[in-house]
């Protein structure tokens, strides 16, 4: 399956506004795999090594954290969405496991493809990291909100929580954790 | 003091070039800073980013939760600040103070969009520069939020308190 810059621009409209020019585009979706990924397929895991970009073409994730405390299912990423944009640049421990939930195809670029691109290919390497990086900076100023200081300093047990709060706090997690925020 | 020296010697500029690291110690102005000068400060537009030298400064933040002033971190030598404001042009989301006197380079915003627009190495080297720091701060808070949830709280609390 190949992806045209049209169809991507039209797909993932937040992040091709994002870039500078579509001029770019076409060279960086030869950096990136285009893959069928059948159901029940354990893409990344919670802490675990992570260095991948993924963006949702078809089907659904699901992104969930676990420990030996349990486990909270934070929703769902589905077509137009992506996740992974902190592990491409920065490779290390995933902030979230990540399960495809249906057999799914996925583009995805790895921290290697990436580097390479910087190399070969910086302008468009960098109209890439303009797009993620803001982003980016609307993760970190999400993070500054009062909602979001309200979570971190709440004395509280989710499980305990009544069901719309508990929905209202996960939700707001998921957004800062850049799932379900990115259509 | 010889800024491209410290660059060098700086881990997040380990891609830079000797030349790379001359090029951007040319468009940083260093200058020494009294106790209590303010580099930025909270919700109004940024105009250039810091590198601190040598010196503390301190950042501070209206509490979210109605707590007046909080003091949230103390950045030392080697530490980059004011990148959100960079990439975005949006207001500063904290104040940066020195904490007694500080040495620090600056890059003025309209030196930041030459240097881009230059398209030269250097400029998608410091681009990097700036989203693997960005990437780092949000993992660290990603990483602070799960812990709380999962009652790891106090040293991710502080952390999430410098946000």
């Amino acid at each position: 399956m190949e992806v045209t810059v049209d169809e991507f621009a039209k797909r993932f409209s937040t992040l091709a506004k994002r870039f500078p020019s579509s001029s770019n585009l076409a060279t960086i979706l030869k950096s990136m795999s285009v893959d069928e990924v059948p159901a029940g397929t354990r893409l990344i895991e919670y802490e675990g090594p992570c260095s991948t970009l993924y963006l949702v073409w078809e089907g659904l994730l699901t992104a969930s954290i676990e420990d030996m405390a349990g486990k909270i299912l934070l929703g769902q990423i589905g077509p137009g969405e992506w996740i992974g944009e902190v592990t491409l640049i920065e490779p290390g421990p995933a902030s979230a496991s990540v399960f495809c939930e249906e057999d799914s195809i996925l583009l995805s670029m790895a921290h290697e493809a990436f580097s390479k691109l910087r190399s070969e290919n910086p302008e468009a390497a960098g109209a890439l990291m303009h797009a993620l990086s803001l982003n980016l900076v609307d993760r970190l100023r999400a993070y500054g909100t009062r909602a979001a200081h309200e979570i971190a300093e709440g004395e509280y047990a989710l499980e305990e929580l009544a069901p719309e709060k508990r929905t209202a706090i996960i939700n707001l997690i998921a957004r800062l954790m850049g799932i379900n925020g990115a259509k | 003091m010889d800024i491209s020296e410290f660059l060098l010697s700086n881990p997040l500029f380990d891609t830079f070039t000797t030349s790379e690291t001359e090029t951007l110690g040319k468009a940083m102005t260093t200058s020494r800073y009294p106790d209590g000068h303010v580099f930025i400060k909270e919700g109004q537009r940024g105009d250039a980013c810091y590198l601190v030298l040598d010196g503390e400064v301190s950042v501070t933040r209206m509490s979210r939760s109605d707590r007046g002033i909080e003091r949230v971190r103390t950045m030392g030598a080697g530490e980059l600040f004011g990148l959100i404001a960079l990439i975005d042009r949006g207001k500063r989301a904290a104040t940066c103070t020195a904490v007694g006197e500080v040495t620090a380079a600056s890059l003025p915003t309209n030196a930041f969009d030459l240097l881009f627009q230059s398209n030269a190495p250097i400029a998608h080297h410091f681009q990097f520069v700036i989203a693997r720091q960005l990437a780092r701060d949000l993992r660290a808070y990603n990483h602070a939020l799960v812990d709380t949830l999962f009652g790891r709280k106090s040293e991710a609390k502080l952390l999430l308190r410098t946000v």
